[in-house]
């Protein structure tokens, strides 16, 4: 489990990202963390692989404080970030010099991922598109079997047959050990495959809900005429017509579409969050 | 595996650093060794028999070694210098003191052995060249110890920059250094100049306690904090320089 309580921080003393910032990741679970330019997500996901440490508060990875970046809580994470730049060896030479230090990597699913993802075996790194190397390292982080899996905008400049690939080996790759953290922009790539979703915004978690309860409870809509203004959430200009999200009083699981509920959340969190606290005391009475 | 401190994890650690640093290293080593084999011949073979070039080879190598350590070893932390290779090297499940003694290892008794292995083969060579070979096992003298040791203790102050500071660390470890040197001789001038109220410094004005007490100041303290306090202590300070590294 990943606890974060508390937690203070800024890059600058006078100005804090965070404050106050409580987040608990459960295992078996895919989080998507959204949130506009600057909202802190990746400062969030370096405070959980310890590569950032909290002015105050703290932050705890399976019981480890991850400021201490203690060995055995770093073999059971792995961080792929948005921009990284891999040294100049063969593929091969960076698994067997990296490989060791995890010791739950399995060369055999790093071979499977990388032929998934058509990645010549006997590459050097540094003449593979970044798309590839971006594969690559998804590849390697995957096959260390790492219990904390952590991803930044893993989809960008991914072609879209490997956006549907990558989508497919992260579902496979989830088990009830691990849990996956996806930060995107690109919300409609994570569509189908997280199971909660957190929304940072100034530094401030403003929604963090599970995708099953949103489909029970919301509905989105592409065309709102006829819709009554009470049932409507949040609603939007979309080519011409009025789209957006309403209560669900189907009494069925709609489908989420996460541009629309990102931009609801983003627009007016409060009330989308409070739609979930009046239906909580509705069905608790 | 000991989460502080395992052995198996540190050659491991040693070895990727190495190989992932091979490239780079094999360039810088081609070129220096090769600059140096030009200097050598030429020189020997315009002085054949002189005994005081190739002792001034000898030298030029040994400057090689210094400021080629110092440059090294300003660079053994330089993936965690990258803003987009820092969160591979600090994520990587190594404790901060495996960290600290891979890259020392690798940047003070690695960096020896190897220098010293193209030293022996550059002054053989230069030996060979000015036809005096009986003179190569002279070259290897106690100043060339010394060397060493003055190297395994002033290499650390590099290794404390290479810890502190995000890029261009050689400089910046040069500039403080300068800036230190600076700061002290101006703080000693002025305490000197207050003592004796600008008199000057002399045997005319100075107490037999005073002369005895810098005298064990300059022969035994200070030679003491350099060659057993000094790389130690500033091997802690890297070590808490590299704990709490952020990127």
């Amino acid at each position: 489990m990943i606890q974060l309580q508390d937690v203070q921080f800024g890059y600058k003393k006078k100005k804090l990202l965070f404050d106050n910032l409580n987040l608990t990741l459960q295992p078996g679970y895919i989080y998507g963390l959204l949130g506009k330019n600057g909202a802190g997500k990746s400062s969030l996901l370096k405070h959980i692989a310890g590569l950032l440490y909290p002015d105050r508060g703290s932050c705890r990875v399976f019981g480890y404080d991850a400021t201490d970046r203690n060995p055995n809580m770093l073999q059971d994470i792995y961080i792929i970030p948005e921009e990284f730049n891999l040294p100049g060896m063969s593929l091969n030479a960076f698994v067997k010099t990296n490989a060791v230090f995890y010791a739950k990597f399995n060369h055999e699913q790093f071979d499977s991922y990388i032929r998934e993802f058509d990645i010549p075996a006997d590459a050097k790194l540094s003449t593979l598109s970044y798309g590839q190397k971006k594969k690559f390292f998804i590849s390697f982080g995957l096959a260390t079997n790492a219990r904390l899996l952590i991803l930044d905008e893993p989809t960008n400049g991914l072609d879209i047959p490997s956006k549907s690939q990558f989508r497919k080996i992260m579902a496979s790759a989830l088990d009830e050990e691990k849990i996956i953290v996806i930060s995107t922009h690109q919300v409609r790539d994570l569509e189908n495959l997280i199971d909660n979703i957190v929304v940072l915004e100034h530094g401030n978690i403003i929604f963090n809900r599970n995708i099953a309860d949103i489909s029970e409870r919301m509905a989105f809509e592409y065309n709102l005429a006829g819709v009554p203004e009470d049932e409507i959430l949040y609603s939007e200009d979309l080519h011409g017509r009025r789209a957006g999200i309403v209560k669900n009083l189907s009494g069925f699981d709609s489908r989420v579409d996460m541009e629309l509920l990102f931009n609801g959340i983003v627009k007016d969190a409060e009330k989308i969050n409070r739609h979930f606290a009046n239906q909580n005391y509705e069905s608790s009475i | 595996m000991n989460p502080i401190f395992d052995l198996k994890r540190l050659g491991y650690f040693i070895n990727r650093q190495l190989y992932m640093n091979m490239g780079a290293l094999g360039i810088s080593v081609a070129a220096v060794a090769g600059t140096l084999l030009m200097i050598s011949a030429l020189f020997a073979y315009f002085n054949p028999g002189e005994v005081g070039t190739l002792i001034g080879l000898r030298n030029l190598y040994l400057v090689v070694f210094f400021v080629g350590g110092y440059i090294f070893t300003s660079s053994v932390f330089n993936e965690m210098n990258s803003p987009q290779k820092s969160f591979t090297f600090l994520t990587l499940p190594v404790s901060t003191a495996e960290r600290l003694v891979g890259a020392w290892f690798i940047s003070s008794p690695v960096y020896i052995v190897v220098f010293a292995v193209f030293m022996v083969l550059l002054a053989f060579i230069s030996c060979l060249i000015a036809k005096a070979p009986g003179v190569f096992p002279s070259l290897f003298d106690k100043t060339v110890l010394r060397v060493v040791q003055v190297f395994l203790v002033t290499q650390t102050i590099f290794f404390v920059g290479a810890c502190t500071f995000k890029g261009h660390n050689f400089l910046k470890t040069l500039l403080s250094l300068f800036l230190i040197a600076a700061v002290v001789g101006a703080y000693s001038s002025g305490l000197v100049y207050t003592l004796f109220q600008g008199h000057g410094v002399g045997p005319h004005n100075l107490s037999k306690e005073f002369e005895d007490s810098a005298e064990y100041i300059f022969t035994k303290i200070i030679p003491f904090i350099f060659w057993y306090l000094l790389a130690p202590f500033l091997l802690v300070v890297s070590f808490f320089k590299l704990k709490e590294r952020q990127v």
